[in-house]
């Protein structure tokens, strides 16, 4: 059963629609992030449901009430905030406190409950200093821990790791996941990094220009994106655009190949135009010219990028089809696939690849 | 060869000449702020304390006379007074402008208005205030055909209720200017607060004020000293017959000498003294809040 | 927040009131004709005499000069800070705060002490009001030279010029004021709005500046004075529009609810 709740919800500033008739639900201890490039939409929703912003249209429902017109004060939404918004005046312990101070709880149990959040977020040494004596990576754990202070009923962030250096960033976001989990609190996590979308969801929703593009589990929003938007901002991805040779055959021409595909769209005729949308790891080195499931094509290789444990490369398809982007593990070159500039090489890919209708 | 040698045998001096190349560049400010800021102020204590034999205490301890000592008097409470309603006044007013009672749009049209009024001071303001309260301006007139005797229940623009009126028209203003940057700043705050169930009344009791301490603070040390040092509008207003240390000062330099010019140095003296004590009180407040401010 | 704007709106309301009625008084009293005279005849009189536009002139001019003053004085001074000896900052932020301590009234006091007796070029009376007023913009003229070169980068913008072989002055004159322009006009529309009407000063000095006309001439012609008055106004608000105009980029505001 849907825990919270989101109708319709649309909000207009001055002519520009920041959120355009946006709903989804969250179940009771989800996480699902909101996913988009800046000025999406993204932060104004999340906005919405802390009650800064009022909708012009819409519901926001948690736990079957309608809080749509509650003031912030009364939601009990633990926000965090991107530039963690700590009240420098006051130690991590009484930033904790404070939500509690608020609703007059008694302060024994204020004592216990700060205890317990710090020792939660790793942070019981700590519990003195003031905010500016601490490093970024701890002021956005204090500001975790004075959200979910009141024992919440939505955890909300908003962008809660954009300051951070990135290895900080990373041993955070799985700690946050980590925490979410224990206390099984259904979370709103607003994010421009897909990276971190991909890690941390149960589902993701994509924003682009205040619409959302695609709601769905992080392997679905990766595997199957719905639309061009969505495929090239989560991931990389390569878009090749072919011509439909035979719809019933399945094939396609790319440049003057010939290729194989099992789905293409239904509403595609012979001639059309159709892109289609091929992950750079999957697409392999090498040539077996007996596996009848695999499309091959030959790539002049313009750069090889180190990337660690993998190599990036970047080519271009020989006769004619644009260029290809391609990821591949980074022992290729030790088995003799000769990765250097100017080198030609074999590429083979399966053959149920997505294919849209060409965008034009 | 003779630099080859130098450079070598004495990287010190080639510091040292490079440190004094250096130097060069905050000479026009030294020079300029020596000839007419500090020689001038120097001068002055030095003619203060200078009698015909030898250093003297006499002109200070003329200031504790009735007269002078009412002038100073009279200052200080007209700058406390217009300093601390104009730092409340402007506070409440930069807060309804930005905090988002009221309409957005008036921001500009604020900050733009509060920036000509805190510049329009002195002998205009002066005029513009003897039209609307002055014995035949256009409020007392007005007030008087409702039946309300602005001047027969005691009020004088010309007293020092009218100059605090006519003051915090530039002392308003100035605060607006000076407290917006700070509000700015709190509308995160304020959002975490609201956030965690506070209500307006415990945001600013527990958080708002707290953090804007240090500015106000520095706030109302400059509307202090903006009206302490305000000459013109007192003068233009009252035709120099208030007793306020300026005007005195004032009245000695125009060659009305009705005291010795050592007193007038000597009084000089005591307004930077009593601006230095102001801002030594905000830099020690500075300094105590250090504990929690980065 | 439903008390909290009504709140606001009567404060908006009660403010809006203090400070527009005393301009429209004063407007007000401007249009009160003399017998036989049209309303305006208090700015036509005003804006036919000859020494309306010479006091105006003498202000802006000496404006011009302390603006002047404050640039040879304090941007040389900043920029090396900034670039070489940033421990000095504090120091050059002290000095320039300084004549905040030191009312106008005894600056000109003290000026007036030290240099009147014959002190060579410092006694002449034009010296003394120039540097007076070079002084009290010094605050204003170093608040905006600081945010323009705190803006720019200093550092890398000089390394960037002395590797290409720059001398000092090209870097000086085609670098750095270029790149604080605007919040150097800023500072220099504010010194021109807050010396316009300055009085105490000149007045000790014996100037006839605008804030001394407008004094001697409000004694004598009662509408003259509001007249005066309302294009004192215009005159701030026009100063002040401009500083706010050529400064609107270098002062990033700090945006609301997005």
């Amino acid at each position: 059963m849907a825990f919270l709740e989101i109708h319709q919800v649309r909000r207009q500033f001055a002519s520009q629609v920041a959120v355009e008739n946006i709903s989804f639900t969250a179940d009771k201890g989800e996480f699902i992030s909101l996913l988009g490039p800046s000025g999406s939409g993204k932060t104004t929703l999340l906005r919405i449901v802390a009650g800064f912003e009022r909708p012009d249209a819409g519901r926001i429902v948690v736990d079957g009430e309608d809080v749509t017109m509650m003031p912030p004060q009364r939601r009990n939404m633990g926000m965090v905030f991107q530039s963690y918004a700590l009240f420098p005046n006051m130690t991590a312990a009484n930033n904790v406190a404070f939500g509690l101070r608020t609703r007059k709880v008694p302060n024994d149990q204020i004592q216990a409950r700060v205890r317990e959040l710090l020792s939660l977020v790793g942070l019981e040494q700590k519990a003195d200093r003031y905010p500016h004596q601490l490093s970024g990576g701890e002021q956005q754990r204090v500001a975790l821990a004075r959200a979910l202070a009141p024992n919440p009923r939505v955890l909300l962030l908003d962008e809660p790791l954009s300051a951070l250096d990135a290895l900080i960033r990373v041993n955070l976001r799985g700690e946050i996941r980590r925490i979410q989990q224990t206390l099984g609190i259904t979370t709103l996590y607003v994010t421009h990094d897909q990276e971190e979308a991909l890690a941390m969801s149960d589902r993701i929703v994509v924003f682009n220009h205040g619409r959302a593009e695609q709601i769905g589990t992080p392997e679905e929003i990766y595997d199957r994106p719905t639309s061009a938007f969505v495929s090239s901002f989560v991931g990389a991805m390569n878009r090749l655009t072919c011509q439909v040779i035979s719809r019933s055959a399945g094939t396609v021409a790319l440049g003057n190949h010939e290729l194989q595909v099992n789905a293409l769209p239904n509403d595609v005729t012979d001639g059309d135009r159709v892109e289609l949308w091929i992950r750079p790891e999957r697409i392999r080195l090498g040539w077996d010219p007996d596996d009848v499931n695999q499309n091959h094509l030959q790539v002049v290789v313009d750069q090889v990028m180190f990337l660690g444990a993998r190599l990036g490369i970047k080519g271009t398809i020989v006769g004619g089809g644009g260029a290809l982007t391609l990821d591949v593990p980074r022992d290729a070159n030790d088995r003799g696939a000769m990765l250097r500039p100017g080198a030609s090489v074999d590429v083979t890919f399966s053959r149920s690849i997505a294919v849209t209708r060409a965008s034009e | 060869m003779a630099e080859v040698s130098l450079a070598r045998a004495e990287p010190a001096v080639a510091q040292r000449v490079r440190g004094l190349v250096g130097a060069v560049w905050f000479l026009p400010l030294a020079v300029f702020s020596l000839i007419f800021l500090f020689l001038p102020s120097i001068g002055l204590f030095v003619g203060s304390v200078a009698g015909s034999h030898g250093a003297t205490l006499t002109y200070y301890a003329q200031l504790f006379q009735a007269q002078y000592l009412d002038a100073y008097k009279v200052s200080v409470e007209l700058s406390a007074a217009t300093a601390i309603i104009g730092a409340f006044a402007g506070l409440v007013l930069a807060w309804a402008v930005v905090g988002g009672g009221l309409p957005r749009v008036l921001r500009p049209f604020t900050l733009t208005f509060s920036g000509v009024a805190s510049n329009f001071a002195g002998i205009p303001l002066a005029f513009a205030f003897t039209s609307t309260l002055g014995p035949v301006g256009l409020v007392t007139v007005f007030l008087k055909s409702l039946h309300i005797n602005l001047y027969a229940a005691g009020f004088s623009l010309f007293g020092f209720w009218g100059l605090v009126i006519t003051y915090l028209y530039f002392q308003i203003p100035l605060m607006v200017l000076l407290i917006v940057p700070a509000l700015d700043h709190l509308h995160t705050w304020r959002e975490a607060a609201t956030n965690l169930g506070a209500t307006p009344f415990q945001f600013w009791r527990f958080v708002g004020l707290p953090i804007l301490r240090l500015p106000l603070l520095g706030a109302l040390m400059l509307l202090f000293g903006n009206s302490f040092g305000a000459y013109a509008t007192a003068y233009a207003l009252t035709s120099g017959m208030i007793n306020l240390v300026p005007i005195l000062i004032g009245q000695e330099l125009s060659g009305n000498v009705v005291f010795s010019p050592s007193l007038a140095d000597a009084m000089a003296v005591g307004m930077v003294l009593i601006m230095v004590a102001i801002f030594v009180v905000y830099l020690v407040a500075n300094r105590r809040s250090v504990r929690w401010q980065s | 927040m439903k008390r909290l704007s009504v709140g606001s709106w009567l404060v908006g309301i009660v403010a809006l009131l203090y400070f527009i009625v005393p301009l429209v008084a004063t407007a007000q009293f401007s249009f009160q004709e003399g017998p036989g005279q049209p309303f305006w005849a208090a700015y036509t009189s005003i804006l036919e005499s000859a020494q309306f536009w010479q006091s105006l002139r003498l202000s802006l001019g000496m404006a011009l000069a302390a603006v002047v003053i404050g640039l040879i004085v304090v941007v040389p001074a900043a920029y090396w800070a900034y670039l070489r000896v940033p421990q000095l900052k504090p120091w050059i932020e002290f000095v320039s705060i300084l004549p905040f301590v030191v009312p106008p009234i005894v600056l000109v006091l003290g000026l007036v002490r030290l240099y009147a007796s014959g002190f060579g070029p410092l006694s002449a009376r034009v010296t003394m009001l120039m540097g007076a007023y070079g002084v009290v913009s010094l605050p204003y003229m170093f608040r905006s030279i600081d945010t323009g070169l705190r803006s720019m980068n200093v550092k890398a913008l000089t390394e960037a010029a002395l590797g290409m072989g720059a001398s000092w002055t090209r870097i000086m004159f085609q670098v750095v004021l270029p790149n604080i322009r605007q919040s150097l006009l800023g500072g220099a529309f504010l010194t021109f709005a807050l010396i316009m009407g300055e009085y105490a000063i000149s007045s000790m000095l014996g100037f006839n500046t605008f804030g001394v006309y407008m004094l001697l001439t409000g004694q004598t012609q009662a509408q003259g004075a509001a007249a005066l008055a309302i294009i004192a106004f215009i005159l701030v608000w026009f100063f002040v529009a401009i500083m706010q105009w050529v400064s609107r980029n270098s002062i990033t505001t700090i945006g609301g609810s997005r």
